[in-house]
């Protein structure tokens, strides 16, 4: 059995804030300021006064945490969720949750009234996390007829400066997916890897050939510079940036049509990572 | 699965509850009541030239001692539960690995933190996992926090329990031996998913369940084990034993908590270093670790010698 994904089984939204903050939570400057000024002495780094942000994060207006913003989103699959399939949950982001101690992954089991599952996150890697965590759902359900949940999320409000994150300028916003082996949806048919210098329109024309898509009438999803070195009459559409780990799913839900191929790609620091997916008919 | 060899250090140094509730501007009178109703009077702390991985580095010389000619440590897992990072709790595995000359150069190096004190057992049954798929045939496990580097506060949460420092390591090997490890369980219950970010609603609830958690993993060993076996479970308070205790199924339980007054709630380490004290080929009796972690994850394992009756199955 293949693994699917039906995009509409693919749930978004951005968020402003989902908590106001409140006059007491000033009290906990101190232990905020400690624990992000000893969290960059245990990476070797040191944090200037400067760009340490704890008040500013404490009060800021557009406070997002992942559990609140999944929480939101897990009833609109309600229909389609059956909790007796679903017994693996990823969970995939690159900037760091709000709430520190909270299980996001385990909010959503206890919401959904799934159980015995194996769940865990993939955090640290870069904005092709969700595109790491699709292909670690096809292994986890590989051999078993079960269903599984992933889900991503991301936000931007940070106890201290990053010219990284500055750069990025991520939206608040989060994304459900349920992928299933009921042969309902796209097919998925692969993770692939390329390094920068790889990159070319030959690797993509080798990836798409090798994923088992269809040259014809595949779509190309990914950040603008990474499309660029598709042949000019390809189908490709530009992600949202600022959307990070959740860009390439939001895109296919907006932009899918039948019959078509999708090739979603993404980029960490290392390179680049494609997942293939399949039409669910026509000619092969 | 049987711990070869075992080694735990806690720092002689101490602060007493009344300097850490100090530093979260509390009052004496707060300290005498916290101490009395909750028997957590000191914390162990490490001095300030110690760190974590220094005393993993003397622990682990130790265990060197236990090996036999030309036998290698081949594969190595530390344990951590303390969700704050800071200079002296982190511990850099591949400079370990290097300094050693009882580790293998090709040794893995994992590293476990699921933010709770109960990730000991998610390593211990990764640890099994390891020595069943034959490749390796003596694991280090590590296994040690410390809140040395952060301000005294830290170390205390009130109406709960007060953190001290300590570490303990332990050589896996496979097959029976004077400390098997079996029925190693982790359980999660994902009702309590606000973990430390819950509200004082949310934490209360997570505190009230206490005893039915232990209930649950421990309804997992055969009767007659359970009625035997000393119970090393962590240090989270005297009271919520006591509690425990006062129950009729646990009336007859033994329960080490002596070191709750001595050195206070040690994470992650405490079954391991309680399991040093209660060993079951001086005590004559199993034992049952236990660790219940903010969160809702529980984890388990039994302990008994060759020379007590049969290995333990969970049910």
């Amino acid at each position: 059995m293949t693994l699917c994904l039906d995009p509409a089984d693919i749930v978004f939204q951005s968020f402003h804030h989902t908590e106001t903050p409140q006059p007491e939570w000033e009290t906990e400057i101190p232990h905020w300021r400690s624990y992000v000024q000893h969290f960059f002495a245990a990476n070797g780094q040191a944090l200037s006064p400067q760009d340490e942000r704890v008040p500013a994060w404490i009060n800021s207006p557009e406070r997002a945490a992942f559990c609140d913003m999944i929480a939101v989103l897990l009833p609109r699959l309600a229909e389609v969720i059956e909790p007796a399939r679903v017994k693996t949950v990823l969970m995939a982001h690159w900037t760091p949750d709000l709430h520190m101690g909270t299980s996001v992954v385990n909010a959503a089991i206890h919401q959904m009234g799934l159980s015995a599952c194996l769940a865990m996150a993939i955090s640290d890697r870069g904005p092709d996390a969700a595109l790491f965590a699709l292909d670690g759902l096809n292994d986890c359900l590989a051999g078993k007829d079960e269903d599984g949940l992933l889900l991503i999320a991301e936000q931007k409000t940070l106890m201290y400066a990053s010219p990284l994150m500055e750069a990025l300028q991520p939206q608040n916003n989060a994304c459900v997916c349920l992928v299933n082996k009921q042969q309902r949806g796209l097919r998925y048919r692969g993770f692939k890897r390329a390094s920068l210098a790889q990159w070319s329109a030959g690797w993509l024309s080798q990836a798409i050939e090798q994923l088992g898509l269809a040259k014809g009438r595949v779509t190309l999803i990914g950040p603008t510079r990474l499309l660029e070195v598709a042949p000019a009459d390809a189908h490709a559409f530009a992600i949202n940036p600022h959307l990070v780990c959740a860009a390439p799913f939001v895109a296919l839900r907006t932009l899918w049509e039948p019959q078509r191929d999708y090739l979603l790609i993404s980029e960490n620091d290392n390179g680049i990572s494609v997942c293939g997916l399949a039409a669910a008919e026509g000619p092969r | 699965m049987n711990i070869a060899a075992l080694a735990t250090y806690i720092p002689p140094a101490r602060v007493s509850i009344d300097q850490v509730i100090a530093h979260r501007g509390g009052n004496p009178a707060e300290a005498r009541t916290f101490g009395q109703l909750f028997g957590l009077r000191q914390a162990s702390t490490l001095a300030n030239e110690e760190s974590a991985e220094g005393c993993f580095q003397a622990l682990l010389q130790q265990l060197a001692a236990s090996l036999d000619d030309g036998e290698q440590i081949d594969a190595v897992i530390l344990i951590q539960g303390l969700p704050a990072g800071s200079w002296r709790q982190s511990v850099n595995l591949a400079a370990l690995r290097q300094q050693s000359n009882v580790i293998a150069a090709d040794a893995p190096l994992l590293y476990l933190n699921q933010q709770n004190c109960a990730t000991v057992f998610w390593g211990l049954r990764l640890a099994e996992r390891l020595l069943a798929g034959g490749k390796h045939r003596c694991i280090a496990l590590l296994v040690g926090d410390t809140l040395a580097d952060f301000d005294l506060a830290e170390r205390y949460v009130p109406g709960c329990t007060m953190i001290g420092d300590a570490f303990a390591a332990a050589l896996l090997k496979p097959g029976g031996g004077q400390r098997q490890v079996s029925g190693i369980q982790c359980f999660y219950h994902p009702g309590f998913w606000q973990g430390l970010d819950g509200s004082r609603e949310d934490i209360k609830r997570f505190y009230q369940s206490h005893n039915d958690l232990v209930a649950h993993a421990l309804a997992t060993y055969p009767q007659d084990l359970r009625k035997r076996a000393w119970l090393l479970p962590h240090n989270i308070n005297r009271l919520s034993w006591q509690t425990w205790l006062r129950h009729p199924d646990n009336h007859h339980q033994a329960v080490a908590t002596d070191l709750i007054s001595d050195c206070g709630h040690c994470f992650s380490a405490d079954p391991l270093l309680l399991l040093e004290r209660y060993a079951p080929q001086d005590t004559g009796r199993p034992a049952l670790l236990l660790s219940v972690g903010l969160g809702g994850w529980v984890g388990c394992a039994a302990v008994t010698s060759d020379a007590s009756p049969e290995p333990v199955h969970a049910q």
